[in-house]
């Protein structure tokens, strides 16, 4: 659905008005080849049902030459039961390993085993290595002082030589608990923190914006009919928040709150150093988020989009905030 | 692509011919399905229904006619059918059914109406051009935004741009857009 109601009525145009949005229909490479196999799936599918050679098949055979090297299909068993061995080994290795442990009484997490199988098709021939990764922890009860700096070693490794503990911590990667609670895990740290502050500053402006603020209904502004000291204003004037606003939103998405700029009617104003409100009570939507629903959905070196749960009235729903880096500092573009 | 362009190619090669139909009018279909569903249905319904007018359009194309003109008209039909087969399907649970006789749905009036058509064909031929009078990129912007729904990365993508530039670029049109309207008597 389109953000902007403007171009909704675009839709279910006569001819003339389709050719023109044609030009400008630029499709995604991807999905234009995604689309073009779809299609010769379905005729494909039809031409069979006709009872047609399908024209991809058509094209194959004339292409193909010689005769394809069958391999018998135990190749692929054989395959598979050599990668069962494999990881067969990698867990009895653990078990062993476990055993010299004999047990610290502490908590430690289990070793990981991660097995890389590669399977085989029909007609290749070889049977690939497996790769076992094992890692454990550090237990101080270790009397055996043999160290190593590597804790990995492929399948024909595991067979020849004697298993080391490792003297080093597991990483987080290796351990297979739940990391730290956090709000969210994203390639770029700084991201959750930015997103957080400027879903904060979306609180701030909603409020405004529904004059959600404390005002005095019995201090009024000189010669402004209707206005209403505020109590404990968010900035040190209006012509402040203005700035704020300006520089957090971009140009489209600050229409939402274009009631806090200087229009013809404001609903704050500043008047003998103090901030005066002329209140237009409505809901506050984007406010009581819940900061531990936060995430980063996507990003990029000067973008992200973060969301968050929030209250709606009673019901939980989800803002979503799309930000880009613009002059040396982050603005919201789209806040839904 | 003429008929008989096509069918040459036909001749020498099936593949390449869909493949070069595809290519020559794969925007085109995009843009009839699109304009009839772009409420209705999701973005891969829409690829679906346009993988389906193209494999309909190669199966059931007369590749001996001696026809020789554009052809555009065809694919336009084939589109605009599939799209409305669609849009019906999807809207399949607000249909009707009515036992009523022929007699009682004549006295039920049509709710074609011709003035608020013809206001809208006003509208959005006044909408285009304003949009068009921006020129590019801009135009392109703020249609893939808001009429193809695209996202500022992916139309940065499509014109080879920043995304940070599109989103600039985005706003100021909208602004310039808007002052356009207004002078027009349109608001949002």
């Amino acid at each position: 659905m389109s953000k902007n109601n403007q171009f909704d009525i675009l839709e279910n145009a006569d001819d003339a008005i389709v050719d023109r949005l044609a030009q400008t229909a630029l499709i995604p490479d991807d999905a234009k080849k995604r689309m073009f196999n779809m299609s010769k799936k379905k005729l494909s599918q039809m031409q069979r049902e006709n009872n047609i050679r399908p024209v991809d098949e058509t094209e194959t055979e004339e292409t193909v030459s010689g005769v394809d090297e069958y391999k018998p299909k135990w190749y692929r068993t054989v395959a598979s039961a050599a990668a069962c061995i494999a990881v067969l080994i990698g867990i009895a290795g653990a078990v062993v390993l476990l055993k010299k442990s004999g047990g610290s009484g502490v908590d430690e997490p289990p070793p990981v085993i991660q097995a890389t199988v590669s399977t085989t098709s029909e007609t290749t021939a070889y049977v690939s290595t497996s790769q076992i990764t094992m890692s454990t922890s550090n237990h101080t009860t270790y009397t055996n002082s043999t160290s190593t700096t590597n804790s990995t070693s492929t399948l024909e490794a595991i067979s020849t030589e004697t298993f080391t503990e490792q003297t080093e911590p597991p990483t987080t990667a290796e351990v297979s608990e739940t990391p730290a609670e956090t709000e969210q895990t994203a390639a770029n740290p700084e991201y959750p923190s930015i997103a957080r502050e400027l879903f904060e500053k979306i609180t701030v402006f909603e409020k405004l914006s529904s004059s959600a603020v404390d005002y005095d209904f019995d201090a009024n502004a000189d010669g402004y009919d209707g206005y209403y000291l505020v109590n404990n204003f968010p900035y040190n004037s209006v012509e402040e928040m203005r700035e704020d606003l300006l520089n957090t939103m971009s140009a489209s998405s600050v229409s939402r709150y274009s009631s806090l700029l200087d229009t013809d009617s404001p609903i704050y104003i500043d008047a003998d150093g103090n901030v005066y409100i002329q209140p237009y009570p409505r809901g506050c939507l984007y406010t009581n988020f819940v900061y531990d629903t936060l995430e980063i959905i996507s990003e990029t070196d000067t973008s992200f989009t973060a969301s968050v749960n929030f209250d709606n009235f009673g019901e939980v729903s989800k803002a979503v905030m799309e930000c880009a880096y613009v002059n040396g500092k982050w603005i919201i573009d789209i806040i839904e | 692509m003429t008929a008989s362009e096509y069918c040459k190619l036909y001749k020498k090669s099936p593949d390449t011919a869909y493949e070069q139909l595809f290519s020559s009018y794969c925007s085109y279909v995009y843009a009839v399905v699109y304009n009839k569903l772009r409420s209705t249905a999701s973005r891969e319904d829409i690829e679906e229904c346009v993988s389906d007018i193209f494999a309909d359009i190669y199966f059931n194309y007369d590749t001996t006619s001696s026809f020789d003109g554009d052809m555009k008209g065809y694919i336009s039909t084939i589109a605009k059918r599939k799209s409305i087969d669609l849009y019906r399907k999807l809207n399949a649970r607000n249909i009707h059914i009515s036992d009523s006789d022929d007699e009682t749905l004549s006295y039920i009036n049509s709710d074609t109406d011709i003035e608020a058509d013809s206001d809208k064909a006003e509208m959005q031929t006044i909408l285009l051009n304003a949009v068009e009078g921006l020129g590019e990129p801009d135009s392109t912007i703020l249609i893939q935004k808001f009429y193809y729904d695209r996202s500022s990365s992916e139309i940065a993508e499509l014109l080879s741009m920043k995304a940070s530039a599109v989103r600039m670029r985005c706003g100021r049109a909208m602004e310039k857009l808007k002052s356009i309207l207004s002078k027009a008597g349109i608001t949002a």
